[in-house]
């Protein structure tokens, strides 16, 4: 018999079923469960090698346009897995075994003579991450999200402005405009702070994708049951920041304004909402997510928040009021507790809140330092930390994009998805990625120096690609919106629309790998919040992985 | 100055080398950006004072050692590559594993990965008459190889060399070798372990 000994075969195609992958210094490690590939037939492309005439069928309707080969998928709905990557005209169209139909039995993937080859091996595949929280303050943060593998952005405000919501209709289509040359989805939120349902009706129709109902324009319980029948209406979610000053009711009251239906809340920690928010989390139908700050829990952690909320919440230090309602709002036991309830997996989702309290290039990492934490991760089970990192890798994928009812385009590799691919080096997982593709596309990555001799010269820099730039955007990024704009003719021309869909009668149940409803209550005292009965305290963290050895600031 | 866009590169190397000599002059230790760079910058000003290719970057992989870098380093810059201008021109100056990690010892007492498992076989003499050497790759179907390879017995159609996928065999000049064959088309299933 053939063989080859188990490093060389890693070396050479990549590590596959019962091999070990450290992911960079988190000091978490992958176990690949399954290959799809016979040892024998794999698929490697240059001088001699298989990917030539022979092993490639002949052209046909079923061609791939674009295959990524022999790659470590983690996907949470999938789990890990070596395998190929089949994309045709922009999606997923398969995951599993490579060649030509005409020479081999079993392939799952045709490729053809002009079939595009992204040689995955020794890579991992992710899913573009989607960051269901990002203030548009400024345009800067674009190229920070991808160049952290970031390809979908739930987006609010305009730029420049003080606005929660990208709205009313002639703001919105400028901004669309402005944003479908980038190669990131877009999902507008329209402010929901309103009792006007014609405000709200006018924005879905404009371009507006959802809602935000925030508490500096108003989130009283009338505002929550206002958006909230608009959303349930347009099939479209409501992101909530609550009432932090329970000036118009308790948490209770706001929990009763929703009636069930089902609302993202934000930053349940309690630093944008009511006080006691955590205990939101004992209600099935809210999806609830974590901001970058509070995320892991570290030295600095408590610190930071009293300026950054002055700042972004426009309190003014001249007001004692000002000042007593900002500490009100840094809830250190909250923190802690909210960092254990990721890992009981009752908090389903990690977003940035990008320039209004949230660092956008630090939602990937943030997520990965906190399941790695050391006082809090699961021990290794039969596949090391496969399940670990699949809920984590859940809370910045598939489950906002659940949340957001985009899950039939973005948040997987599923196929049918979107190919928004994200291909990482193990040792750089969760840092930088080597490549990112946008529906099907190389559009952003660790580009070569342009005068080099080969892809690798130095320095590299994370950005542009092809797929980037000109008009490429407007075919590779999706702006989402309600269904019934698309039939209607309130929609500027240019991106590349698709529908929201499934948005609503959501709950925690929808939510994978996350999907706890635990029982929290939060004393008045700010002592120890009680999970399940118990207080929970857990230590900052020092020292977190993906920091100073992977980013030079 | 005309700066061109390789020129402004060199400067972003030069800055951020910058920094890693007044991390490494504190007594920090390096992260995988700043000691790239640091190594990538003294690779540059050993080719523009004219040292010899291999020189250069031999000296790369003494610029740093794995005591003034942070955990997980080495293994972030396993492989760097710059085009430096030497006084002869642009050159490539390939550099791996640049940071010394000591060699990883662990031995695998796991049985190595069975290649074309299941698969019937056939062993085939075959004589190259051509007058250079002639590599047959993993699968290329063997009848269709280089005519001057001359084939003892039947028809080989739909059957490749039994080598790994992507590896090849060659023949010298009036060399004969025996070699063996499998048929293109595999069982349908994924890899797995130790299936004889």
């Amino acid at each position: 018999m053939t063989s080859l000994d188990r490093e060389s075969y890693r070396r050479i195609y990549g590590p596959t079923t019962g091999d070990r992958i450290p992911l960079s210094d988190l000091g978490l490690t992958i176990e690949v469960e399954q290959d799809d590939t016979p040892y024998g037939d794999e698929v490697l492309g240059g001088c001699g090698k298989t990917w030539r005439e022979g092993f490639y069928g002949r052209s046909g309707e079923s061609d791939l346009d674009m295959l990524v080969s022999n790659v470590v998928l983690i996907d949470p709905v999938i789990g890990i897995r070596k395998t190929c990557i089949g994309i045709k005209d922009g999606r997923i169209v398969g995951i599993g075994r490579a060649g030509s139909p005409d020479v081999f039995e079993g392939v799952d993937l045709v490729v053809g003579p002009h079939t595009a080859l992204v040689p995955g091996e020794g890579l991992i595949a992710t899913a573009g991450a989607v960051d269901s929280h990002v203030h548009l303050a400024a345009p800067t943060l674009v190229e920070v999200g991808l160049s952290s593998g970031v390809t979908t952005i739930v987006g609010m405000g305009i730029g420049g402005v003080w606005d929660v919501g990208a709205n009313p209709a002639r703001n919105i289509h400028v901004l669309t405009e402005s944003l479908r040359d980038i190669p990131v989805n877009v999902l507008l939120l329209a402010r929901g702070s309103t009792t006007d349902r014609g405000a709200m009706e006018s924005a879905l129709a404009s371009g507006a994708g959802g809602f935000k109902v925030h508490e500096d324009y108003g989130a009283s319980p009338a505002c929550v049951d206002a958006c909230l029948g608009v959303a349930e209406q347009a099939d479209v979610a409501v992101a909530l920041h609550s009432d932090s000053l329970n000036e118009f009711g308790l948490l209770a009251d706001t929990v009763d304004a929703t009636a069930g239906r089902s609302v993202h809340a934000y930053h349940v920690e309690g630093g944008g909402g009511h006080p006691d928010l955590l205990e939101i989390l004992n209600h099935d139908h809210i999806l609830a997510s974590s901001t970058t700050p509070t995320i892991p829990y570290a030295r600095h952690t408590v610190a930071e928040l009293f300026p950054m909320t002055m700042t972004v919440h426009r309190q003014h230090a001249d007001f004692v009021s000002d000042v007593e309602t900002t500490h009100s709002r840094v809830h250190e036991a909250g923190i802690q507790a909210e960092n254990y309830l990721h890992h009981l997996g009752a908090i389903s989702i990690v977003n940035s809140d990008s320039l209004g309290m949230g660092r956008m290039g630090e939602t990937v990492r943030r997520t990965l330092q906190l399941a790695a934490h050391p006082a809090l991760r699961a021990g290794e089970g039969e596949h090391a930390d496969n399940e670990t990192v699949l809920q984590f890798l859940a809370k910045i994928t598939i489950n906002p994009a659940i949340a957001h009812g985009i899950a039939g385009d973005v948040g997987s590799l599923q196929p049918g998805r979107l190919a928004d691919i994200v291909l990482w080096k193990p040792a750089w997982f969760g840092a930088k990625p080597e490549l990112v593709l946008k529906a099907g596309f190389v559009a952003w990555g660790a580009t070569g120096q342009g005068n080099g001799s080969t892809r690798l010269s130095q320095p590299r820099l994370m950005g542009p690609f092809f797929g980037a730039m000109g008009g490429a955007p407007r075919r590779l990024a999706a702006t989402f919106v309600a269904e019934s704009a698309m039939s209607g003719r309130d929609l500027v021309d240019g991106p590349m629309y698709l529908p929201v869909r499934n948005a609503r009668g959501l709950s925690r149940s929808s939510m994978v790998r996350n999907c706890a409803v635990p029982s929290v209550q939060v004393p008045t005292d700010g002592s120890l919040v009680q999970v399940n009965g118990r207080g929970i305290s857990v230590p900052p963290l020092d020292h977190v992985p993906l920091g100073q050895a992977a980013f030079l600031a | 100055m005309h700066l061109t866009p390789q020129e402004r590169d060199r400067l972003l190397v030069a800055s951020a080398a910058d920094l890693a000599r007044r991390r490494l002059a504190r007594g920090a230790r390096l992260g995988a950006t700043e000691a790239a760079a640091l190594i990538i910058d003294e690779a540059h000003e050993w080719a523009w004072d004219g040292l010899k290719l291999d020189e250069v970057v031999r000296r790369a992989k003494e610029v740093l050692t794995r005591d003034q870098v942070l955990p997980g380093v080495p293994a972030m810059v396993s492989h760097l590559q710059v085009d430096a201008l030497f006084p002869a021109g642009s050159f490539l100056v390939d550099i791996v594993n640049p940071i010394a990690v000591e060699a990883d010892m662990v031995t695998s007492d796991r049985p190595p990965r069975v290649l074309n498992a299941g698969r019937p076989r056939r062993e085939v003499t075959v004589l190259s008459e051509a007058p250079r050497t002639v590599r047959v790759t993993s699968h290329v179907d063997f009848s269709q190889v280089n005519p001057l390879l001359r084939i003892e017995g039947d028809l080989v159609e739909g059957w490749r060399l039994d080598i790994p996928a992507g590896s090849s065999v060659a023949w010298a000049p009036g060399e004969t070798r025996v070699v063996t064959l499998v048929p293109w088309n595999a069982r349908p299933e994924g890899g797995s372990d130790d299936v004889a």
